[in-house]
């Protein structure tokens, strides 16, 4: 079966319309075909300018209303190209503006225009951003050799596009009474405004240009306003008039200064024709019309600043200064003055001097304070503001600029708060509707800061050493259990969380505070815990309850007596979860803690109706950034802490996504912040530990469909092989071989029409999960010996990860392959690389990628070291991992288990490779390719 | 009375005629502009002069009497140096409230209000001296007014650039001529070729790093911003209206900005 081709759609303007057209990840752009999606587009040929040269092809050319509305649609099946998604964001900007009315009609030659208004300090910073952002491919279909006039024309045919969409969609109907009272040609021209007529030729205009305060010409530079406070309340502030560059506003001038001199005024404050002075005289003029009481400014010669009482300096920060920020006008004032600023509930508990042995249900003093910007705020100043609040505060010799209403609830608020609770209590708190900083101090200061807390050393059954950082995660682990509250290790794959785990849940048993406990993980990861815990705690006595088991509450609990570890799966803990819910676990881990990112499903539910002591959960991925899963994850690992989904999505989820509110997420960085450990491959403290290769072999399973057919071929072919001899044996072994490996691979391997569903491989199953624990912009290789996998591997993958894909095999043309490697070595392009094996070894550098993945297994180690050494070599800076897929209960497990063992076997199997195995007998070789299983025969 | 001029000096401008003696005539002289019938109008120093079609075609002249030099010489000296916001604001086409400030010292007036500082002259046989073709004129010449405060210095011998040169020179006195460096010309290249490098080409060259829905607290007041087309409309309702369009843009806008969200 031929997959779909993930596509892009992109988008560029021609001066006139905008154009449309598909990318398709795995071969460029191509022909739209007609009716792809809105039927209503025209098709015509276009000329579009790649980096490849220039292409002709089939696009669609949309009006720029129909190319608003398409960007407004949510509902288009495919996926925006960057300079799409780009224009989306400029689409988003624009109704932004419409939205706080920053928009004009104008009547011009042909009709009636929408335009915009960007003069706020907002919107002027927004302008700039876009345009530096715009992906140079919006240009592909543009003969202009200047981005900025597209970029113009962009604004101003979108800008048009969206208004008179918003009005359409608004359906106006203006009353008539006052309609009645215009001259005619007025009440004409406003309904054919809002009735949607852009060609109308009206006689008269909107506003007379001469009068309107739109300040619409450009200027290199505008007036802003430097407060100065005075150093005592009683003293005078000051208000400064400055010059203010408008590309940069981090350049100004003195404004009155400048006056006097002009000279001080840079040239690129001003556009060529005007002088300084009359320059400033405009900008002094424009601002007056806002601001009228810069008159006083500038009543005497030489003007002065103006000079405000305390009381006066209040009100204008009440209400001039949002007069001005509309205008666009700038306060330069040091940051507490600059806007108006939300003092912050903090919570500060230091228990250094609480009785040791701190637990969950300790009293703690809670000491409460405001501050702003980690300033505290004195307690009497706010006594003081609080008998007559304003927007001015003074406290210990500064000025600052509050929200009173905000400010006077964060008061009411701390005045009510208790003043002892426990540490729960306080985390709790933390999570309230009223925003709130925690401090922890002394003894449990390592909630904040991981370095200062007790090290431990490891547990007298734990075979090996820990490194350090490891020796910190485990110390962790037990340091919060001790205060009774649940972990969440996410460190970086790679890092070790599974031996932190087993060395701290081998110091609990050593303490006496564990009997049992119990681990979840996905079942492709079953064996490895299985094979880790056997290496580094060969004494612990694990009961891996999976496959033959018992269906009986009873027997179960009768059967897990013998054992302190007891390891599942998330389907088998749904599914058998009348022999879980019953047992008091002393530890509950859960493994690929993403399995319960949903809180509805039924592996999230049973989770957290397990009786345990103490709770931990086990992720690479980067918890905190993915919101809504967070909060499932807490309802597991500390329920108490966040509030309803509902409340945690109005005060987290939305501000912070859709607003990229920073104080939000500081908020809820310091509320969960405490429970979750998360250490990265790049952490300047792990890299120098971390030795520069780390291999590993990955045990995968087979999906039922693949164990039948895998069972099913060596059960046929051993038969078959029964009696013969001599080079046909050799033969028709090594044929097996080959089938087998490459039915573990994917079964279509194996089929005249291949259907290629990724669901019917257990190893791209595996590679899935593995690439979700991966930092989002780490380089991968991915090997496999067989050129049609390496292929149909380029295929499923760009689709299901959705990005380009790179990917040769011997087949490839050699100019082909360098510009592959060139892009993938730059760290601009994809950062995917799937390679056949037999043609990938020599010569090429692949620095970019810190992850390789060995897809299936060679005969022989020195070949794949050599193609892991593509990415290991000089100019790798980071740590490398590899990958070692290894099929359990297959040939690929037992191949692995002699390279392992470096048994006499394996010098044999590599020096002689398949031959070997072609001379087995039938007893062993039957052992051989289905290890774990009882001999066949 | 009828209300006239939009903005205040023309306002005074039209009251002060009316004083003069042409209130009987305001009437007719507005109906007549209204039809179109001021053919043409031009703006000199010292005097506005009119063609306006009653039976037939007559020509309007208004004079005004100009400042001396020595009175413009002291009232530049005071516009430049005892209050620069009045400068400031005629920079932006209006006429600084306290403009008559300037002028009094010397005993003159820049707004007429007295008969001696005006004349006027029509070509009709009307025996008045005020008639309608002059009242059309006044209202043609009031409505430009708002537009041009500037309009009034003229009137008094004084175009705006000279005006701007006067003072510029009053405030450069004692300022050394500027030998710093000549201004350093960016020149900014137009040409920006497309990359060949195909990553680069198919990504944003910097990411946007803020929200773009951050907008000031409160809306802009863009009505009454773009204040009114022309005297004849009246500013309540205009604004009224334009508000009307404003607010139901600004709904929708926000509903499609929530689903983006």
């Amino acid at each position: 079966m031929e997959r779909r081709d993930a596509y892009r759609i992109c988008a560029s303007w021609d001066g006139t319309r905008y154009v449309l057209y598909l990318r398709s990840l795995l071969s460029g752009v191509l022909d739209s075909p007609k009716g792809v999606w809105n039927p209503a587009y025209r098709s015509e040929t276009i000329s579009l300018t790649l980096p490849a040269g220039r292409q002709e092809v089939i696009a669609f050319t949309l009006s720029p209303s129909e190319f608003a509305e398409a960007l407004l649609d949510q509902k288009i099946p495919y996926s925006w190209s960057a300079e799409a998604e780009w224009a989306r964001s400029t689409a988003v900007w624009i109704l932004s503006l419409l939205a706080n009315q920053a928009w004009y009609p104008e009547v011009v030659q042909d009709g009636i225009r929408i335009r915009l208004l960007t003069d706020s300090v907002e919107a002027q910073r927004a302008y700039g951003a876009l345009r530096d952002a715009m992906p140079p491919s919006f240009r592909a279909a543009d003969p202009q050799p200047d981005p900025t006039l597209l970029y113009q024309q962009v604004l101003e045919s979108l800008a048009d596009a969206l208004g008179w969409l918003m009005l359409g969609e608004a359906s106006l109907e203006l009353r008539g009474a006052l309609l009645k009272r215009l001259p005619p040609a007025y009440s004409e021209l406003l309904e054919q405004f809002v009735s949607g007529q852009r060609q109308s030729t009206a006689s008269v205009k909107f506003f007379d240009p001469r009068q309107a305060n739109l300040t619409l010409p450009e200027r290199n530079s505008r007036l802003a306003f430097a407060i100065t406070a005075p150093n005592t309340p009683e003293d005078r502030w000051e208000l400064r008039p400055a010059l203010q560059s408008s590309s940069d506003p981090e350049q100004h001038c003195d404004a009155l200064l400048a006056w006097q001199q002009p000279e001080i005024v840079p040239p690129h404050f001003l556009r060529d024709e005007a002088s300084p002075r009359l320059h400033l005289l405009r900008e002094f003029g424009r601002a007056l019309r806002v601001f009228p009481d810069l008159g006083a400014s500038l009543a005497v010669s030489p003007p002065v600043p103006l000079r405000y009482d305390t009381e006066q300096m209040a009100h204008f920060l009440k209400v001039q200064a949002n007069t001005l920020r509309a205008y666009g006008y700038t306060l330069l004032a040091s940051p507490e003055l600059s806007q108006a600023q939300v003092p912050e509930v903090t919570l500060r508990i230091d228990p250094e001097s609480e009785r040791q042995g701190l637990d969950i249900e300790a009293l703690l003093s809670f000491e409460w304070n405001l501050a702003v910007d980690e300033t505290l705020l004195d307690v009497d100043a706010l006594a003081a503001w609080a008998e007559n609040p304003g927007p001015l505060l003074f406290s210990q010799g500064r000025w600052f600029w509050v929200d009173p209403r905000s400010t006077m609830k964060a008061l009411k608020f701390l005045q009510k708060q208790p003043k002892m609770g426990t540490l729960l209590e306080a985390m709790a708190l933390a999570g309230g509707s009223q925003p709130l900083r925690l401090e922890l101090a002394g003894q449990l200061s390592p909630l904040h800061s991981r370095q200062r807390f007790e090290e431990r050393s490891e547990p007298v059954g734990f075979q090996g050493t820990l490194r350090a950082y490891q020796r910190r995660g485990f110390s962790w682990l037990l340091f919060m259990r001790r205060l009774g509250l649940g972990a969440c290790l996410a460190d970086d794959m790679g890092l070790g969380k599974t031996v932190q785990t087993l060395a701290a849940l081998l110091a609990l048993i050593e303490q006496g505070q564990l009997k049992r406990a119990l681990l979840v993980c996905p079942t492709s990861v079953l064996g490895n815990w299985l094979a880790e815990a056997k290496r580094f705690a060969p004494e612990l006595p694990v009961l891996l309850f999976h496959g033959q088991r018992t269906r009986d509450p009873d027997v179960f609990a009768e059967q897990i007596q013998d054992y302190r570890l007891v390891i599942t799966s998330y389907p088998l803990l749904t599914r058998d979860r009348k022999l879980f819910l019953p047992i008091e676990w002393d530890l509950v881990v859960l493994d690929e803690a993403q399995q319960i990112k949903n809180a509805q499903t039924q592996a999230a539910k049973v989770a957290r109706e397990l009786q345990t002591k103490s709770r931990v959960l086990l992720t690479g991925t980067p918890v905190e950034n993915r919101l809504e899963d967070l909060w499932s994850l807490f309802r597991f690992l500390q329920p108490e802490l966040l509030e309803s989904r509902r409340g945690f999505i109005s005060r987290f989820v939305k501000p912070i996504e859709a607003f990229g509110d920073a104080q939000a997420k500081e908020h809820l960085r310091r509320l969960v912040g405490p429970f979750i450990l998360r250490r990265v491959k790049t952490d300047p403290l792990i890299a120098p530990e971390l030795p520069a290769k780390l291999e590993s072999v990955t045990a995968c399973s087979l999906t039922p469909e693949q164990a039948k057919m895998y069972e099913r071929e060596v059960q046929t072919s051993l038969g078959a092989l029964r009696g013969s001899v001599g080079a046909a044996r050799r033969g028709a072994i090594l044929a097996l071989l080959g089938r087998l490996k490459q039915l573990c691979n994917h079964p279509a391997l194996l089929e005249q029409k291949p259907d290629w569903s990724e669901s019917r491989s257990g190893k791209i199953h595996r590679l899935q999960e593995l690439y979700s624990e991966l930092p989002p912009d780490e380089g991968i290789l991915i090997f496999s010996q067989y050129a049609r996998m390496v292929s149909a591997l380029r295929k499923i993958l760009t689709h299901q990860w959705d990005q380009e894909v790179l990917a040769f095999d011997g087949s490839t043309p050699r100019q082909q392959r360098d510009q592959m490697v060139e892009r993938f070595q730059s760290g601009r392009g994809p950062r995917v690389f799937i390679i056949s094996l037999k043609s990938g070894g020599v010569g090429l550098n692949l620095t970019r990628a810190s992850t390789v993945v060995h897809f299936d297994r060679w005969w022989n180690p020195a070949v794949e070291n050599q193609a892991t050494d593509r990415a290991f070599r000089i100019g790798q800076e980071r740590p490398v991992q590899v990958f070692k897929f290894s099929t359990q209960g297959t040939l690929e497990e037992q191949i692995d288990r002699i390279l392992v063992e470096k048994s006499s076997l394996a010098t044999g199997l590599i020096e002689d490779g398949d031959s070997w195995l072609s001379q087995l007998g039938e007893q062993e070789l039957s052992q051989f390719l289905l290890p774990g299983r009882e001999a066949s025969r | 009375m009828n209300k006239t001029g939009n903005t205040w000096w023309s306002g005074k401008f039209l009251r002060s005629l009316e004083r003069l003696g042409l209130s009987s005539h305001l009437q007719r002289g507005k109906e007549y502009l209204q039809r179109g019938r001021v053919v043409s109008i031009a703006i000199n120093a010292g005097y506005v002069e009119s063609r306006v079609q009653g039976k037939q075609e007559y020509v309007c002249r208004l004079e005004f009497a100009p400042l001396t030099d020595l009175e413009w010489q002291e009232s530049f000296e005071r516009l430049a140096f005892s209050d620069l916001s009045a400068a400031a604001l005629l920079t932006t086409g209006r006429l600084p409230p306290q403009i008559e400030d300037f002028f009094a010292p010397s005993g003159r007036r820049l707004l007429p209000q007295q008969a001696d500082e005006l004349e006027f002259s029509c070509s009709c046989p009307d025996r008045v001296n005020l008639c309608k073709h002059l009242a059309a004129t006044a209202y043609f010449f009031a409505e430009r007014l708002d537009r041009d405060p500037w309009l009034l210095f003229l009137l008094r011998g004084r175009s705006a650039d000279e005006v701007m040169e006067a003072l510029a020179q009053r405030w450069n006195r004692g300022t050394e001529p500027s030998t710093s460096e000549p201004a350093v010309h960016h020149e900014i290249p137009i040409e920006t070729p497309i990359p060949a490098d195909i990553d680069r080409f198919w990504s944003a060259p910097s990411p946007v790093e803020f929200d773009l829905t951050a907008a000031p607290s409160r809306p802009f007041p863009t009505a009454r911003r773009l204040g009114t087309p022309e005297p004849k409309v009246e500013e309540k309702t205009w604004s009224e209206l334009l508000s009307e369009i404003y607010t139901g843009v600004a709904k929708r806008a926000e509903e499609h900005l929530e689903e983006f969200n």
